[in-house]
């Protein structure tokens, strides 16, 4: 069976490519999945988790809006202002970042823009935390190198 | 041949001018690092964007006049139809064929000591202002492209601050904001933008990239290649979700971000490089300088002693 070429990109970096045999992402019609030999398609990505399956593993990526796009010879692209794996998601930083977002809401008069803004960031900020507390059983992330070799 | 004294103090002054120009190059060293691996990283971004764009201008074009053709059948002819839908579904694929003036948006550095950068990069400018009959309105971002557009009574339509940190996503919003806004007005034929291109820490070279209306870099041999498979794509429908009005008003001011954050990271790469090579030559031709003088002044020094010697000697004799 052919498999799906994916590339995720950040104007960061990088963040995964791989040969898949799905993808789901969110977006703004819900969530979608993409099988190999899709037709080409452009979508708006909104903020939420993007499942990407390559035989029995799984990688969990959480993103913050952006766009995919579907290139006719099983390619698949997304560019995303911002995604991070799952592991890589700092659980206390994000709770934090919900807790201000909606103080903001509460208290500031905020004109239509800035109300906007903030509502987008908590929005974002609690899909990156729902992912990370889905995942937080198993969060076994890779290894990094530092701590490794120490006891 | 200059007296001892006045060596003494030449080797002084260009032992203190190699201390600042090693240091210059230790700072801009780290910076250039940096800045490299910033550029070199989001590369990937901005081409896939890039490739993107390229992939549906032709085509979104044809789907929205399909799209309308259904709908109601009798409106005037076919080029008309298909003007008044593009600028309707997104203002930014409208060209101006028509107009009257084009915007160069250029990107120079702060500092000088960067060897030949802007020299090449505001030649490449003047070559554009000769070659073409519009008008040429300039936005620049940076000291140097500032001050010489000044000098040469160019147009300035707007100058925006380079910043001397690392730029994030966000710095860029105002430009491409700017950019987008004077596009929408009708008045420009295209904006271009000129940056140095990073090609190597000891090569940049000067890059003329059209903006909008989107096509192709004018000078990138890699888009020149690229452009031909974009071609034969026109002719696969993309689908757009929800529909290509909301796709496109909201990927077109993105793609156009993607594309002024990366020149604006090759710009800085590029300075950081070329500064540190000049930095690095500097250093070295101080030392070689150094050394020369050196040379000379002992063997001044040597001469000196040994006619003191001689005319001691001399005067010995003399007295015996």
């Amino acid at each position: 069976m052919n498999k799906i070429h994916f590339q995720l990109v950040t104007p960061e970096r990088t963040v995964l490519e791989e040969e898949l045999d799905s993808l789901s992402c969110p977006t703004e019609l819900g969530q979608i999945t993409i099988l190999p030999s899709h037709v080409p398609l452009v979508a708006t990505i909104t903020p939420g988790e993007l499942i990407a399956r390559a035989g029995e593993k799984e990688h969990s990526i959480a993103v913050s809006g952006g766009f995919v796009e579907i290139r006719p010879n099983n390619q698949v692209i997304v560019l995303a202002d911002a995604a991070e794996h799952y592991y890589e998601i700092d659980t206390k930083r994000a709770e934090e970042a919900v807790k201000r977002a909606q103080v903001a809401m509460k208290e500031k008069a905020m004109s239509a823009e800035e109300y906007a803004r903030v509502a987008a960031s908590l929005q974002q900020s609690l899909s990156r935390l729902n992912i990370a507390r889905k995942h937080s059983h198993r969060r076994t992330a890779p290894l990094s190198g530092e701590g490794v070799f120490k006891e | 041949m200059p007296g001892i004294k006045e060596l003494k103090t030449r080797i002084k002054s260009i032992q203190g001018t190699r201390k600042v120009t090693r240091a210059m190059q230790l700072v801009s060293a780290a910076k250039m690092r940096k800045a490299q691996d910033a550029t070199l990283k989001s590369r990937t971004y901005s081409t896939l964007a890039w490739e993107l764009i390229l992939n549906l201008a032709g085509q979104a074009n044809a789907s929205v006049a399909e799209g309308l053709e259904a709908a109601d059948d009798n409106i005037l002819n076919e080029e008309d139809r298909r003007h008044s839908l593009m600028e309707q579904v997104a203002q930014l694929l409208t060209t101006f064929p028509d107009a009257k003036k084009i915007a160069i948006l250029i990107l120079s550095t702060n500092r000088g000591m960067v060897g030949g950068l802007n020299t090449n990069l505001l030649g490449e400018v003047e070559k554009i202002c000769k070659d073409t009959s519009l008008e040429v309105d300039m936005i620049t971002c940076g000291r140097k492209a500032r001050e010489w557009m000044v000098r040469g009574h160019k147009q300035i339509l707007a100058d925006f601050e380079k910043f001397d940190r690392s730029i994030t996503p966000q710095d860029i919003f105002p430009i491409a904001k700017l950019v987008r806004d004077i596009y929408n007005t009708g008045q420009y034929q295209k904006v271009l933008i000129v940056y140095n291109h990073f090609v190597s820490t000891l090569s940049q070279e000067p890059r003329v990239k059209q903006l909008l209306p989107f096509g192709r870099s004018l000078t990138d041999d890699r888009d020149a290649k690229s452009k031909q498979p974009a071609k034969d794509e026109q002719l696969t429908d993309y689908l757009f979700e929800p529909d290509p009005q909301a796709v496109l008003n909201h990927l077109l001011p993105r793609i156009i971000e993607s594309q002024i954050y990366q020149t604006i990271l090759e710009s800085e790469a590029s300075e950081q490089s070329a500064r540190m090579v000049m930095m690095k030559n500097a250093t070295e031709a101080a030392g070689d300088l150094i050394s020369d003088l050196t040379l000379t002044f002992n063997k001044l020094r040597q001469n000196k002693i040994t006619t003191e010697l001689a005319e001691i000697t001399a005067g010995k004799i003399a007295l015996e």
